[in-house]
């Protein structure tokens, strides 16, 4: 299993880690402390850029120390550009 | 485009970007350079370019710094940021004109292909070795485009192999020539960064040196400079009112060529200086 992160465990920002799995969903694992007040607008986000990327058979775990928006976007694609670099064939929109 | 405080921002720290607006720095660079490590230059790519395309910047001109021409990073980090609301990109370490007219084309072919007008990207260069300092007028003259030049002093004293001091004698001729040159080629003329954060009488001094080189603003690395960067960098109450006092009398005299003020003889130059201050008071009062 290939996987890729991007983020720190650092206020204001996300650590993402992305696993390439052998169903074809994207499984959304979200751990904050915010999590119930904002854990339905980040896995929008989420699925939204997957969804962008042509992305299926990943999970995704969402480490949030009260990233906005912009942190999260950025640090989700490049962790999806990483695990490409890995092997992964599909193209990553940046 | 005035900017006394130029205040570089780590471009990998989501929090220190999206708090740096409110600072009163007159701009910020984002920086893709020396604050990132060479593994996470992707990642703070993209995070600058997310940063300038969702966040609000409005009331402070941004500046993104790429790293190096000869770094495998220069074209994508332009990329990245070409077609957001940054005022310009500041390129590091700069040493011929061959690297300007380099960046120059780089950037008219990125707003070509995106369809951006022309000239919309300005840039700024870093001088920091020897041979940079000695090819100024050249690297000024190499591209209408390029609106400024900064002088980085860490790496310049490193390239020289001397100690860099408080004091900054060592950095005299360096700061005068750079600022003699940017002036001369109708450029503004950034000063190093004063490294040490917690030594405020030191800032001030070292902002007085920058000023009586001709040096237009200073790059700050603390938001705690900012304001002491700012109010050294602008003319005092009594300059500005002075300032005001002898443009009225110039108006009201008909606009000669030379006049008389408080007995001392204002002609063309003269008043030129004190038009600057004038309209650097204007800005400040957001008019």
């Amino acid at each position: 299993m290939k996987s890729a992160s991007c983020g720190k465990a650092k206020k204001g920002d996300v650590l993402i880690t992305v696993s390439s799995i052998d169903s074809e969903k994207v499984v959304i694992n979200i751990r904050s402390k915010v999590k119930e007040l904002y854990a339905h607008e980040i896995e929008k986000t989420v699925r939204e850029i997957v969804s962008q990327a042509g992305k299926t058979n990943l999970e995704i775990t969402v480490d949030d120390y009260g990233a906005l928006d912009f942190a999260l976007r950025a640090r989700l694609i490049t962790a999806l550009q990483r695990l490409q670099e890995k092997g992964d064939d599909t193209d990553v929109l940046a | 485009m005035f900017w006394r405080s130029i205040m570089y921002v780590p471009g990998n720290t989501p929090s220190m970007i999206q708090s740096s607006m409110i600072y009163g720095a007159d701009a910020i660079v984002l920086d893709l350079e020396d604050s990132v490590e060479e593994n996470e230059k992707d990642s703070a790519r993209n995070l600058v370019s997310y940063a300038l395309k969702m966040l609000d910047f409005s009331g402070t001109d941004v500046f993104v710094r790429t790293n190096s021409v000869d770094s495998k990073h220069f074209l994508k980090d332009l990329a990245a940021v070409a077609d957001t609301c940054i005022y310009g990109i500041r390129v590091p370490k700069v040493q011929k004109a061959e690297e300007i007219i380099y960046i120059d084309q780089s950037i008219t072919k990125i707003e070509k292909e995106l369809g951006l007008p022309a000239g919309k990207i300005k840039f700024m260069v870093s001088i920091e070795s020897a041979l940079g300092v000695l090819n100024i007028k050249e690297i000024c003259l190499a591209s209408q485009r390029l609106i400024g030049i900064a002088f980085g002093a860490e790496d310049f004293t490193y390239d020289m192999s001397i100690k860099r001091t408080k004091e900054g004698k060592e950095l005299a001729f360096a700061r005068s020539v750079l600022a003699l040159t940017a002036r001369a080629c109708g450029k503004i003329a950034i000063d190093c960064v004063f490294s040490d954060t917690k030594d405020s009488e030191g800032l001030k001094k070292d902002c007085e040196t920058a000023k009586s080189f001709g040096m237009t603003g200073k790059s700050v690395i603390h938001p705690g400079q900012v304001e002491a960067v700012n109010e050294l960098f602008s003319p005092s109450v009594q300059e500005v009112d002075q300032a005001r006092r002898v443009i009225e009398q110039y108006e009201k005299l008909g606009c000669p060529g030379v006049f008389s003020f408080e007995g001392n003889m204002v002609d063309l130059p003269v008043l030129k200086k004190y038009q600057r201050i004038y309209e650097l008071y204007g800005r400040d009062k957001g008019e």
